[in-house]
């Protein structure tokens, strides 16, 4: 988490700065980058996420490729597509979104946890799509952004369920026994970020 | 007008999906149902005798007794096989007896295990054995419940077994994630004892994994938590003249002149046979929580340790213990392993099964310094008997016999297949 962190944070100043500024009224593609942390609010948690996205905008459109930390319940990377158009004519004003992709698990430590030698859970690649609206203000060169975004993850994993300790005639068998979960939980997602 | 328009309607389609915010589990899991197949007591009883041979499906524990080779079909019966000539054995025939696990032979007797009773029968002619006596109830811990307690008349003689694959869905609300997961014991993993018999004996000789033992005329039986002996000075007629607790987790046992060598997944008993009708306990090795079969000589015990499922722990290693002085038993050395099964001895040469990497054959003149000398490669090698100048070795693949008169041109003589 700290590394991740670490890099995020030394990347921005790079991305930011690297970018020329482009006259806003031609109308071709230019790249564009979007970094956001926000809240997540579900029916049993709230906690962070953190996002990057670069890609590409013309006009009033914007589509690129994100990837974050999503930390509800079950963390993961999701690594999205994402869309965004800007809804009025202004620089400034209400824009609506659409990203997914697949969510890649990250295995924290209580996710870790073994049974006389076998994993309790085995995490696998879920996915996650989200949707939402959102306010943008420039501010020079950049652009400050909120958003209130409607999102469902499902996070799939392997749950051990039975260790057999003693022999049951006639499946003599010391293999665990795994059961499949599907978990999906729907949140709202509250985010703010800049736009360079 | 229009943007703020079309942000209306994007906000009020938002609130209409997302009208709740809830966490789902689907869960999905798959299990086996197996439904117990009844037979009345007596028609088990009368239906104990020669049958026509049939393949090995899953072969357990062996004893090899003259020319003759007892091979455990789990919890099914025991193959007799003709080994007259190892090279080519012959699959003779087959002695149907439920829940069996365990056996061992003295003189022309059979001694093996039907869930919680002992069977006893003649063998003086293994082409028709015949069951003499039945014993009851001496290993009541392999009574099976199945929740509501058994018709005392009636055995389970099969299974019939399905898969069956379950959907649910439900609500998340409580912490996660959920504390739980399953732990359990089987139904009757209170009762999981088999038997065996340790080194050789006039009779015949078993392999380390057994839980039967034969020494002075008596059979020593070890379950979960006991150690019974029983006095077979008449062979039909075995009289139980000591029943001691001993904790739960035993799992072998071997016989070596005066003393009785017993595993147990914490650590490896000496008991004493100065009075045969009532061993008496004169050391404990103890070690770290796993499987471990023994066998022993003079002055040292060899233990195999192994990690898994049953076994819990993560070690798996050659223990060889100083026996000396059987009152302190000292460590020599441990030598690691994949993951050691059964193991024998001849002269100086230690055969263990090895687990998945096959049978190993180690040099062990100094104990100090036990070196793997050759590898058989076969698949999950479960038990070994050195019986003259050949291995018997059992391995998922079936039986296996290996001409070991030297070591350095071991050559296998036989296999009888497992056929699926």
């Amino acid at each position: 988490m700290k590394l991740f962190g670490c890099i995020f944070w030394m990347i921005c100043p790079i991305l930011i700065f690297a970018q020329k500024a482009q006259p806003d009224d031609k109308p071709r593609w230019r790249y564009s980058s979007l970094l956001q942390g926000g809240v997540i609010a579900g029916a049993n948690q709230s906690t962070y996420t953190i996002q990057t996205i670069h890609g590409f905008q013309r006009n009033k459109m914007m589509a690129g490729i994100g990837i974050g930390i999503d930390n509800y319940l079950i963390p993961g990377f999701p690594v999205v597509a994402h869309g965004q158009y800007l809804l009025g004519k202004k620089s400034s004003g209400f824009f609506g979104y659409l990203q997914g992709g697949p969510n890649i698990p990250w295995r924290k430590n209580e996710w870790k946890e073994t049974i006389l030698g076998n994993p309790r859970y085995q995490l696998k690649t879920g996915w996650l799509a989200e949707t939402g609206i959102g306010y943008q203000i420039p501010v020079g060169k950049l652009k400050i952004l909120t958003s209130i975004g409607y999102s469902v993850k499902q996070s799939r994993y392997e749950e051990l369920f039975a260790v057999w300790l003693g022999p049951i005639l006639p499946f003599e068998t010391w293999e665990p026994v795994y059961r499949q979960q599907e978990l999906t939980a729907r949140r709202w997602v509250f985010k703010a970020g800049i736009a360079f | 007008m229009y943007s703020l328009k079309t942000s209306f309607c994007f906000v009020l389609i938002l609130t209409l999906v997302s009208s709740c915010v809830k966490d789902t589990l689907e869960t999905t899991f798959t299990y086996t149902i197996g439904k117990p197949v009844f037979m009345l007591q007596q028609a088990v009883f009368d239906s104990m005798k020669n049958q026509s041979a049939i393949a090995l499906k899953n072969p357990g524990k062996m004893f090899v007794s003259g020319s003759y080779i007892f091979l455990n079909e789990r919890n099914k019966g025991i193959h007799l096989i003709n080994n007259s000539n190892p090279s080519k054995p012959i699959n003779e025939s087959f002695i149907p007896i439920p829940g069996c696990e365990d056996m061992v032979v003295q003189g022309q007797t059979l001694y093996a295990d039907c869930y919680a009773d002992l069977m006893v029968i003649d063998i003086s002619n293994p082409r028709a054995v015949s069951l003499k006596e039945v014993i009851p109830n001496l290993f009541p811990e392999r009574l099976y419940g199945l929740g509501g307690g058994l018709d005392s008349l009636s055995i389970i003689v099969d299974w019939i077994v399905k898969d069956t694959t379950i959907r649910s869905k439900s609500k998340l609300s409580e912490e996660f994630p959920v504390s739980g997961g399953f732990l359990f014991n089987s139904p009757q993993s209170f009762a999981s004892f088999s038997t065996g018999s340790g080194n050789g004996t006039k009779s015949g000789k078993a392999g380390s994994m057994a839980r039967f033992a034969l020494s002075h005329e008596y059979l020593y039986a070890v379950t979960q938590k006991r150690l019974l002996a029983l006095n077979l000075s008449n062979p039909l007629k075995p009289n139980l003249t000591s029943n001691q607790s001993m904790g739960w987790g035993i799992e072998t046992i071997y016989p070596f002149q005066d003393k009785l060598f017993i595993g147990s997944n914490s650590g490896m008993y000496i008991f004493q046979l100065s009075d045969p009708a009532n061993p008496k306990q004169t050391a404990i090795f103890t070690h770290a929580t796993v499987c471990d079969p023994v066998i022993a000589d003079e002055d040292y015990a060899y233990v195999t340790l192994r990690s898994g499922m049953a076994c819990q722990g993560f070690t798996n290693q050659l223990d060889v213990i100083n026996i000396e002085n059987i009152y302190s038993p000292k460590l020599v050395r441990s030598y690691p392993l994949t993951n050691p099964h059964g193991l024998d001895k001849k002269g100086n040469w230690l055969f263990v099964c090895d687990g998945r990497d096959g049978l190993k054959v180690l040099d062990a003149s100094d104990v100090g310094k036990v070196t793997v000398k050759k590898t058989i490669a076969l698949k999950d090698t479960y038990d070994v008997i050195c019986w003259g100048e050949v291995a018997i070795v059992s391995a998922a693949g079936g039986i296996y016999q290996f001409d070991i008169k030297d070591v350095n041109k071991i050559a296998l003589l036989s296999q009888i297949k497992v056929t699926l």
